[in-house]
Order: C-alpha cells, then sequence, then structure tokens
C-alpha cells in the first residue's frame, strides 16, 4: 500500500513537472500586466455609473502610463465600445509613478507599477442589459529590456434600469 | 469483495505511472507546438523553432528581409562576415541606449568586416522609418514583421542580439541592456 502511494503521487509529481516544463519561459507575447473587469454594472437609464477596473503588473515591470513623458513610449489605453446607449466618457487614471531606470538616467520616467483601480465613467441610455467590448493595451519594460506591445480584450456588462 | 492481489496491484501501481508519464509528455508537446504556433513572434520566446534565448552554437538560418526603402537585405549577402543581430524597437527605451553604441562599433569594426543589422521588431514600418529619419543610423535596419518567427523564433524581450561569426555560426546572445564594453568584448569574439 505504502508503494501504491509513493508511486501514485511520484506520478503525479513528474506529471506536474512535465506540465510546468511545458509551460516554458513566459513569451514576449505574454502578458505582465492584467486587467480584471468588474462584475456586472448596476446603472439607472439615462444616468451616469462607475465601473472600476483593476489592473495588476507583475513584480519587477513597468507599464507606460496613459501619458508618457517621451514620444516614442506607447501609452496604457483602455477603451470601451459603446453598446446600446452606453458608452465610457471618462477614464480616470491614477497618477503615474516617475521613476527612472537604467536606461533613461537624469530622465524619469512616467509609469504605473504594482496594482491600480482605474475608475470608468459610464453614461446609460434606456434600459436594458448591455455587453460593452473593451481593450487594454499596454507595453512593458523592467529595468532591462522591454515586451513588445499586449491587447487584452474584455468585456463589460451593463444592467440599466 | 473481491480483494487485489500484491501482484495485480504493483502492475496496476505501473500501468498509472506509465499513463500518467505518456500523459505529461503528450501535455508537453502540445503545449510546446501551440506556443510555437500561436507567438507573434519576434515578440515571444517558448518557441520551438530557434528560440532567441537558446541559439548559441547553432548555424544561423539565412533570412531575407527588406530595408526600410524596401529593398531586400539576406544574411546570406554577409557570408564570411561577422555579424551582429540586434533586435530591437522604437518603443523600446533600453534599445534606444545601445543605437548610439552599435553606431561607434559599427564604425571601429568596418574594416575588419563587421556588419551590424538592426532588426526591428515594430508593428509599423512608417514608425520605424520616422524614427530613422530624426535618428540616423550608419548599419543597416531591416523590418522584420514577424517573420524570423519561422526560422529564429522571438527573443524573449528587447533587446537581444545574436553575434555570428565568419563561419556564420551563433556565438553568443546578450539578452536586455548590457554595457558598451560588454558589447564591444562580444563583438571582438567573432571577429
Amino acid at each position: 500500500m505504502r508503494f501504491a502511494t509513493f508511486s501514485r503521487g511520484f506520478a503525479a509529481a513528474l506529471f506536474l513537472a512535465a506540465a510546468a516544463l511545458g509551460q516554458g519561459p513566459q513569451g514576449m507575447a505574454g502578458g505582465v500586466a492584467h486587467l480584471q473587469a468588474p462584475a456586472p454594472v448596476q446603472a439607472r437609464a439615462h444616468a451616469t455609473a462607475t465601473a472600476v477596473f483593476t489592473i495588476t503588473v507583475d513584480a519587477g515591470y513597468h507599464i507606460q502610463s496613459n501619458h508618457p513623458k517621451l514620444d516614442y513610449l506607447i501609452p496604457t489605453t483602455l477603451a470601451l465600445a459603446p453598446a446600446g446607449g452606453v458608452h465610457a466618457t471618462r477614464v480616470a487614471w491614477p497618477k503615474a509613478q516617475n521613476h527612472t531606470f537604467s536606461f533613461s538616467p537624469g530622465q524619469p520616467l512616467a509609469v504605473f507599477e504594482g496594482t491600480m483601480h482605474v475608475p470608468v465613467t459610464l453614461a446609460t441610455g434606456a434600459a436594458g442589459t448591455q455587453v460593452l467590448h473593451g481593450s487594454f493595451r499596454y507595453q512593458a519594460c523592467n529595468d532591462q529590456l522591454c515586451r513588445p506591445p499586449v491587447t487584452q480584450r474584455f468585456t463589460l456588462t451593463v444592467t440599466v434600469r | 469483495m473481491p480483494t487485489a492481489t500484491p501482484a495485480k496491484n504493483s502492475a496496476w501501481n505501473w500501468i498509472v505511472i506509465g499513463v500518467v508519464l505518456i500523459g505529461g509528455l503528450i501535455y508537453l508537446a502540445i503545449s510546446r507546438k501551440n506556443a510555437a504556433a500561436t507567438m507573434p513572434a519576434p515578440t515571444g520566446a517558448g518557441n520551438s523553432i530557434l528560440e532567441a534565448g537558446n541559439v548559441v552554437g547553432r548555424t544561423a538560418p539565412n533570412w531575407t528581409l527588406t530595408d526600410v526603402n524596401g529593398h531586400p537585405i539576406s544574411l546570406a549577402q554577409f557570408a564570411g562576415r561577422p555579424v551582429v543581430m540586434d533586435f530591437w524597437a522604437t518603443w523600446c527605451g533600453p534599445c534606444q541606449v545601445e543605437l548610439p553604441w552599435w553606431k561607434q562599433l559599427q564604425d571601429k569594426y568596418r574594416a575588419q568586416g563587421l556588419e551590424i543589422v538592426g532588426v526591428s521588431e515594430d508593428n509599423s514600418l512608417a514608425d520605424v522609418k520616422n524614427y530613422l529619419l530624426k535618428n540616423p543610423l550608419n548599419y543597416e535596419i531591416v523590418w522584420d514583421n514577424q517573420q524570423l518567427e519561422n526560422s529564429y523564433g522571438v527573443p524573449y524581450g528587447l533587446p537581444t542580439t545574436l553575434f555570428i561569426n565568419r563561419q556564420g555560426k551563433i556565438v553568443e546572445r546578450v539578452m536586455g541592456l548590457e554595457g558598451k564594453p560588454e558589447l564591444d568584448r562580444a563583438i571582438r569574439h567573432i571577429l
């Protein structure tokens, strides 16, 4: 019985190791920032509501702010396509952090790091449930290298009563 | 209720081990294949073809890309010469730091046949052209447009630089921002 338990456990461990190996290193295409859309938003007709998104940037990385200081940097954007009379009127980005990196000595860059909350103001129309399609675009770097721009798509459900 | 004999138990254990191992290997193969298939290279490592993070010692596959004026440029045309392939992009801050160094190193080793090729990973050729208008470089710039994925795989991040000797072998890879002395040393290694 002990051998059976051991062998099954050993086999499971091997499987998990192989599976983990199969993931490989995270490629440049893999995201290091992650947007979480809020639960369905409840709103009144012909009014405004707020949807708060959560963005988490992996430790060691930063993403460019919504207004980078250098023109060649790619700004972070959050866009929502209107649906059924519901549309975004304002994205309230948090204040960017000014950091100097080894590749930008003497030139602090406006970046986002860690976890942040991004309230988006919605204007509603007539009653009904709407599904808005959105995109979160960012370009991430760490102190030594950069990863290409990534666009993460998401949906936001808004129930208008 | 029938009771399994020790022999049957042992056989069952080995069957379980075998199935799980085979399952793990199949998963490994599928996930690696998917990684290669879905990577919008040169935007991603984990590529099973010739991952830029694992190319040292390999012969550099030939490629043909276009420069910013649309002229074809091939690695083969530099045969017998030391070549530096620098994967970069206009949106990459660390890459910007290296560009003046590459200019200086190209001048320094031009007489010894060095050919530096900047492989742009920008999504738009227009971005590269506009950048070069403001920041002219003295070495070849080609636009990858994700074509090297099939031959080189893709680097984990930018900048990633491959150093190819006169025999066409990739002898060193430098990933991320390094100092100019380090790049100079790597070049001397392939001269």
